[in-house]
């Protein structure tokens, strides 16, 4: 009993640290009184109808990066990841380390590495990549393509090859066989792993400093130019906006997929 | 027709020989046996006619047709596997149509022998469940439906009842046979249980190290085992050391070389070509030892232990010359107490003679 009420409190303190900076920008963004004030002085929403297109425009660049890391993550990081995790070649422990070695270098450091590098491909092949959306994809598969690795590997790791076996023994190619039983049964890694890329696209803001230039201009980056020249209410209308839109978001993944299936949370 | 036909098939891995000059030929519509203890080849034999295995030489031959080197899609066999392998995100009735819809058996007629292979296995019920929602037994129930439903050349069946208890072990025994015969589906079974071999099989090839060593029918792998090995893995043997000293046609005269001299007779069968003054081991199975005379063969023999098994006692003895002895004890019979001397005796038609 005693137990169990402390596990109830940490639990709520937990979450009211979690989420209370969430719900004071919440509650902020339909503050009619000046900025900062809390707590509000009466209900307005103006602010949202003084978000300036500039945002309408970098929430698509960044929607449109995001889902493109995330669909070309897959489409490397897949094949990858069963070769790492099903291939006999020398050096395979090597290379699986390098895969993943990307999640444990600074964003910041990648980014100026890739910065540097647009200018290399400029001056070598006249290659325009900086400040545009696919540089900026391409920018992004550097940590899109471990993460969908890393969760393909773990899924497979737990697959069974009798399976496949058995599909090939019952007629199917070996294409055939991937379509209808590998990707099925390793789909929930798979999307996981997508997800993962989608979101971590959306939220960086490093990389998209250097790599987005004046045409590529991601919503984080907007946002924090603004808040750096030009602080007001809009930017919290848009910062609301953006937690409206991702508690649907996962309110509609849970009923989808279901959020523990997705990331391992149940088997 | 469908036979399966190894000719002097070898494999070898790096440079262990796992497979060492394998021929044999698996009858049309034959359930054939693979027995030996783990690592003896027997699955690796199995695996090149699924074609999961390459041989390294020699051919296989299935239905008149050469698949040594055809790849596992292109061959037409069934397998079932000792996990099962079910397609986890298929129902029970999806995992069945698998095999046809890669086949491209339209809509109607799929249904059709799924439906059918349902009522084989006894599944009707079970058609939308999904395997996670099946036991042990029915799952490979699943398992052998959906290898039949294609109508394979052969069936495979590499242990398939490994993981299950012992009483479902032998419902299912009786329900792959069943299904077998009335299919007469050509079969290879793959099991180091040397029960499920006999009770099952209409031939039982007992491998050793690579090779087959004896490939009969259940009774003759167990009442004339070929070898020493033979003899111990399928059942238990009593083993005494010989000299044969005459011969007529298939009735021998032998003596035992250590201890104190006793003859024996043995009627071997014609094949077994020993010489007079050929040493050998004589070889009795447990039921045919009787405590007390009565029989031509006879010898004592020290009790050591006698072991309860409810419908029969098990009475481990010393021989004359140090050998072990274990005489089956039926209800009824004399129970000797231990270290007793006893008498034991067996006929001359119940022994064989093996090689040293």
């Amino acid at each position: 009993m005693i137990l169990s009420f402390t596990l109830r409190v940490t639990l709520a303190a937990v979450f009211i640290f979690l989420l209370a900076p969430v719900i004071v920008v919440i509650i902020t963004s339909f503050n009619g009184g000046p900025i900062f004030t809390f707590p509000p002085t009466h209900f307005t929403t103006r602010w949202f109808a003084l978000i300036k297109p500039s945002f309408i425009d970098a929430t698509y660049v960044s929607l449109i990066v995001a889902s493109g890391t995330a669909v070309l993550s897959v489409v490397f990081g897949v094949p990858a990841a069963l070769g790492l995790s099903r291939g006999q070649f020398f050096g395979r422990d090597a290379l699986g380390a390098i895969f993943l070695s990307p999640l444990m270098i600074p964003a910041l450091v990648t980014g100026v590495a890739l910065y540097q590098a647009t200018f290399v491909l400029w001056d070598m092949a006249h290659l325009q990549i900086g400040g545009t959306i696919p540089g900026l994809i391409i920018a992004h598969l550097t940590f899109g393509i471990p993460f969908v690795v890393r969760t393909v590997l773990a899924g497979d790791a737990r697959f069974e090859h009798a399976i496949e076996e058995a599909a090939l023994n019952l007629g199917a190619t070996p294409l055939q066989s991937f379509w209808r039983v590998t990707a099925p049964i390793l789909r929930p890694s798979i999307i996981s792993g997508a997800i993962f890329a989608f979101v971590m696209s959306l939220d960086d803001v490093p990389i998209a400093l250097f790599m987005g230039g004046g045409h590529a201009t991601t919503l984080p980056v907007r946002i924090f130019t603004t808040v750096e020249f030009d602080f007001g209410g809009d930017v919290m209308a848009v910062a609301s906006a953006i937690v409206g839109v991702s508690v649907v978001a996962m309110m509609l993944l849970d009923r989808l997929i279901g959020l523990g299936e997705l990331f391992g949370a149940k088997q | 027709m469908s036979e399966v036909i190894f000719e002097n098939v070898e494999k070898s891995y790096a440079d262990q020989l796992v497979v060492r000059g394998v021929n044999m030929t698996i009858r049309q519509g034959e359930f054939l046996t693979l027995l030996g203890p783990s690592g003896c080849g027997k699955t690796t034999c199995l695996r090149m006619i699924a074609g999961f295995v390459t041989p390294s030489q020699g051919r296989i031959i299935m239905a008149g047709r050469d698949i040594t080197n055809l790849p596992p899609y292109r061959r037409n066999t069934g397998m079932v596997f000792q996990s099962y392998a079910l397609f986890p995100h298929k129902t029970v009735a999806e995992n069945i149509a698998f095999g046809l819809e890669v086949r491209r058996i339209p809509r109607a007629e799929r249904a059709a022998k799924v439906a059918e292979a349902l009522r084989l296995v006894r599944l009707e019920s079970f058609a939308d469940r999904y395997p996670t929602q099946l036991s042990g037994g029915q799952r490979q129930r699943v398992a052998l439906a959906r290898a039949v439903v294609i109508k394979p050349d052969v069936l495979l069946l590499d242990e398939p009842l490994a993981a299950l208890d012992l009483k479902l072990r032998e419902e299912l025994q009786i329900e792959i046979r069943r299904v077998q015969s009335s299919l007469d589906i050509t079969t290879l079974f793959v099991t180091h249980d040397q029960s499920e071999a006999l009770s099952m099989s209409d031939r039982v090839a007992v491998m050793q190290d690579g090779r087959i060593v004896q490939i009969d029918s259940p009774d003759i792998v167990y009442e004339r085992p070929r070898t020493r090995y033979v003899a111990n893995f399928v059942g238990r043997t009593n083993l005494i050391k010989i000299a044969v000293r005459a011969r007529q046609n298939d009735t021998y005269r032998v003596e035992t070389c250590s201890g104190p001299v006793k003859a024996f007779d043995v009627i071997a069968n014609a094949d077994s070509a020993m010489n007079i003054g050929d040493r050998c081991l004589l070889g009795t199975r447990p039921e045919h030892f009787h405590v007390g005379g009565g029989h031509t063969n006879s010898c004592e023999a020290t009790v050591r232990a006698v072991t309860y098994f409810g419908s029969i006692r098990h009475v481990e003895a010393e021989g004359p010359a140090g050998e072990h002895f274990t005489i089956v004890a039926r209800a009824g019979d004399p129970i000797p107490a231990r270290g007793e001397t006893i008498v034991v005796s067996w006929r001359p038609e119940a022994c064989f003679l093996l090689p040293e």
